[in-house]
């Protein structure tokens, strides 16, 4: 009879442990669920291709930008991560609790794709729209870009082209650090950093640096060629050379729109729109030349200079 | 029948155990990871500034910033880091308060881990800030207040308002409440009615003393900390530029144009930059009125948006707990990111899991443990009349900490000013689930 009461007592502790396990296994998906959500295949967004970039691929002239052209080029997808106003490199002390420019940094962004959590751009994203009228920082495209960077399947992409340096240029910031090359502060440490990280996070995805193209900068009315002013850090072309002396560094591809593009300075009236940003035509112009390099390492396996 | 349903409740009762088990487990990971590494929090090197002229302002207490240069000074006798010392400082004084605040019961000791580890309170008490040991003073002043304890709770208060200054009020409406509440129902001899008010007054000279020797209107670049600065900070801002027309001439001479478009785009600079410049010019008290006018202006003009902000704000902190993984989400309009930003640096991945567990996790364990409650025939867990009076007193609490944050400034709504009210919520959960004792209001 004891035998026979202590085993339905311990099959009821079993059967107890067993139903809050199963229980607790429930909720703990249920209430998780956003954390995996991505990652089921109906929620997944496959882009081949997604650009990083500031306003030269963010900004959209007639309804369309850079990777839109680069999405026809080429007949496949491309995603555009680009967020005006931003900078490949990040300074902690200049950031505030509503900040929005410094995290979508390019050195915030890798972070945010390493560990595929944008939680903090999207917090602060949100802050600055609340305040769109007043905050003019927060475009009206960061929260949909914010969306769908959230959304792609990182295994997935095949290319990766990160285009930055005209704002880091533009706001003096320095080239690089000689004691630390990994200084996030720096162009050249925030480039390195970042490549680092997505690689580490993502090995089978190929990264093209980009460089900028010529551009001038409006300053009292004046118009200033990058060529002449340098604003703390350097010359713009200083900032192209450091990004492909550290492709070069991770046998990176670097596809140099300063010095080889047909866009420029002796072109600037039919392909700029203010001297700094694209209009329809340079846009287009740019994306037939990325989609031109994507050939030629496609079939080439390199890129012939 | 009844066999059948208390056994189902043994189940939800694991179940609750178990997700909370998983949580402390996810944040004892989290302190452990991260015990050894700093949260550069901007207002941590005001404090080391403050600590080396021991002058401060209305909006930062002495007492941090002395606490902060007595580590420091340890620090230079021992390898460990001078942060390192604060964070035990203040995971043991938050172990301490939970202890007691749950009963002091060993067989409740997962629920005292469980509050630890809600994320909010994890992470503060891993930050070189005021706020979590702030907190807990003034949850051990309202412990010993409950007591009678007049000597105790004094010091905690007269600590807590030297932490941050606002507690001091706080802490004061929890003292006398209790002096007052146990006056009127005749629960203490007379005696420790006059040693609680002695206590009272001894906490209020020994705070106007050290306020008259440390504290300095204007010696931390802010703004004089007064109603009409809190409500024009509310009002006023983020409409500073666009409202101009409106203002005073004194206002509108003292600050030009291009600064009040800089002011717009950053609450913080209300006080710096437009509250400092304005006083240092027509004096304090005269700027008070200007502050009450463009007040009054800017309710005037856009009621319903200032109206629809403060109602958010005031939401948020009432839910903070509830509510961090939505602002994360992108909903709302807080310094969420902010610190999630600070506390995901060194464990960016870990940080994800447990926050986002904690954050989705605490309203099902709520309801669980509300259905329990419900449930449970035997009331005499939460039926104990000074339980359920000692929770509405901390909720009351809480909801006077989440108007006084909500009124006091327009766009900086920031959990970890909500650290009492998540703590509120997890002794909710606690004391649902309690079973048959009530250790409350034991007092071991």
């Amino acid at each position: 009879m004891n035998k026979k009461k202590w085993l339905f007592w311990e099959r009821k502790k079993i059967l107890k442990w067993a139903g809050s396990l199963f229980l607790a296994a429930i909720f703990i998906l249920i209430a998780t669920f956003g954390l995996y959500k991505e990652k089921l295949p109906w929620e997944k967004q496959e882009y081949p291709i997604v650009v990083l970039g500031d306003s030269v691929i963010g900004n959209k002239f007639d309804g369309e930008g850079i990777p839109d052209y680069l999405s026809k080029e080429l007949g496949v997808p491309v995603l555009n991560g680009g967020f005006g106003g931003t900078r490949a490199s990040f300074h902690a002390q200049e950031t505030y609790p509503y900040s929005v420019g410094s995290y979508l940094s390019l050195v915030k962004l890798a972070e945010a794709i390493a560990c595929r959590d944008f939680s903090v751009q999207k917090a602060q994203i949100a802050y600055g729209e609340h305040y769109l009228n007043i905050l003019p920082e927060t475009l009206d495209y960061f929260s949909n870009t914010i969306k769908e960077l959230d959304k792609v399947d990182y295994s997935r992409v095949i290319y990766m082209i990160i285009e930055h340096g005209t704002n880091d240029y533009n706001t003096g910031q320095q080239l690089d650090n000689p004691e630390d090359p990994y200084d996030v502060k720096t162009y050249g440490g925030a480039l390195r950093y970042s490549i680092e990280a997505l690689q580490e996070a993502c090995p089978d995805m190929r990264l093209i640096l980009m460089s900028p193209t010529w551009c001038c900068i409006w300053i009292d009315g004046q118009s200033m060629d990058s060529e002449d002013v340098d604003f703390g850090g350097g010359y713009l072309e200083e900032y192209v050379d450091l990004e492909g002396k550290i492709a070069e560094e991770y046998g990176l591809y670097f596809l140099d729109n300063y010095h080889n593009s047909e866009v420029g300075e002796l072109t600037q009236e039919q392909y700029y729109f203010d001297g700094l940003h694209l209009n329809g035509e340079g846009q287009k112009k740019i994306a037939e030349e990325i989609a031109a390099f994507i050939r030629q390492i496609e079939n080439n396996g390199s890129v012939a200079d | 029948m009844k066999t059948a349903g208390t056994f189902v409740r043994s189940i939800l009762y694991q179940t609750v155990r178990i997700l909370m088990f998983v949580q402390i487990l996810l944040g004892a990971l989290w302190i452990a990871g991260n015990f050894s590494t700093f949260q550069s929090f901007p207002e941590t090197e005001e404090l080391r500034q403050i600590a080396d002229t021991l002058v401060t302002d209305e909006y930062v207490g002495i007492l941090y910033p002395c606490v902060v240069k007595f580590a420091e000074g340890v620090s230079r006798f021992c390898p460990v880091p001078y942060y390192c010392l604060i964070y035990f400082m203040q995971l043991g004084l938050c172990f301490w308060t939970l202890w007691k605040l749950t009963g002091k019961n060993p067989g409740k000791i997962w629920l005292v881990l469980w509050l630890m580890t809600l994320p909010p309170a994890a992470q503060f008490n891993l930050a070189v800030l005021p706020q979590s040991p702030a907190v807990f003073m003034l949850l051990l002043c309202f412990y010993d207040s409950r007591y009678g304890k007049w000597i105790k709770a004094a010091v905690c208060w007269l600590l807590g308002g030297l932490l941050l200054p606002e507690f001091f009020l706080f802490g004061g409406g929890i003292y006398f409440a209790g002096l007052i509440f146990k006056m009127i129902r005749r629960r203490i001899p007379k005696r420790m009615v006059f040693q609680g008010i002695i206590a009272a007054v001894l906490v209020c000279l020994l705070t106007g003393i050290t306020d008259s020797a440390a504290v300095e209107v204007h010696s931390r670049g802010r703004m004089a900390r007064t109603p009409a600065a809190m409500a024009l900070h509310r009002c006023v801002w983020p409409y500073f530029s666009v409202n101009r027309s409106f203002w005073a001439e004194e206002a509108k001479e003292a600050v030009s144009e291009e600064s009040l478009i800089e002011i717009s785009r950053d609450p913080g600079k209300v006080s710096r930059e437009f509250g400092l410049v304005m006083e240092k010019t027509y004096g304090v008290k005269q700027s008070q009125s200007i502050y009450w006018k463009m007040a009054k202006d800017s309710f005037r003009i856009g009621t319903k948006k200032v109206v629809g902000d403060f109602t958010m704000d005031l939401l948020g902190y009432a839910l903070s707990p509830f509510v961090i993984v939505w602002n994360l989400r992108g909903y709302g309009i807080t310094f969420s990111g902010w610190n999630y930003s600070m506390m995901q640096h060194h464990t960016p991945n870990l940080t994800k899991y447990y926050v986002y567990y904690a954050g989705n996790i605490l309203p099902l364990v709520l309801l669980l443990a509300l259905a329990l409650y419900l449930w449970n025939g035997d009331k005499r867990g939460f039926a104990a009349n000074a339980q359920r009076m000692g929770l509405t007193c901390l909720g009351v609490l809480s909801a006077v900490v989440a108007l006084w944050y909500s009124l006091s400034a327009s766009g900086m709504q920031d959990y970890k000013n909500a650290i009492l009210i998540t703590i509120f919520w997890g002794l909710l959960v606690t004391a649902f689930m309690e079973e048959k004792k009530s250790s409350f209001n034991e007092q071991k």
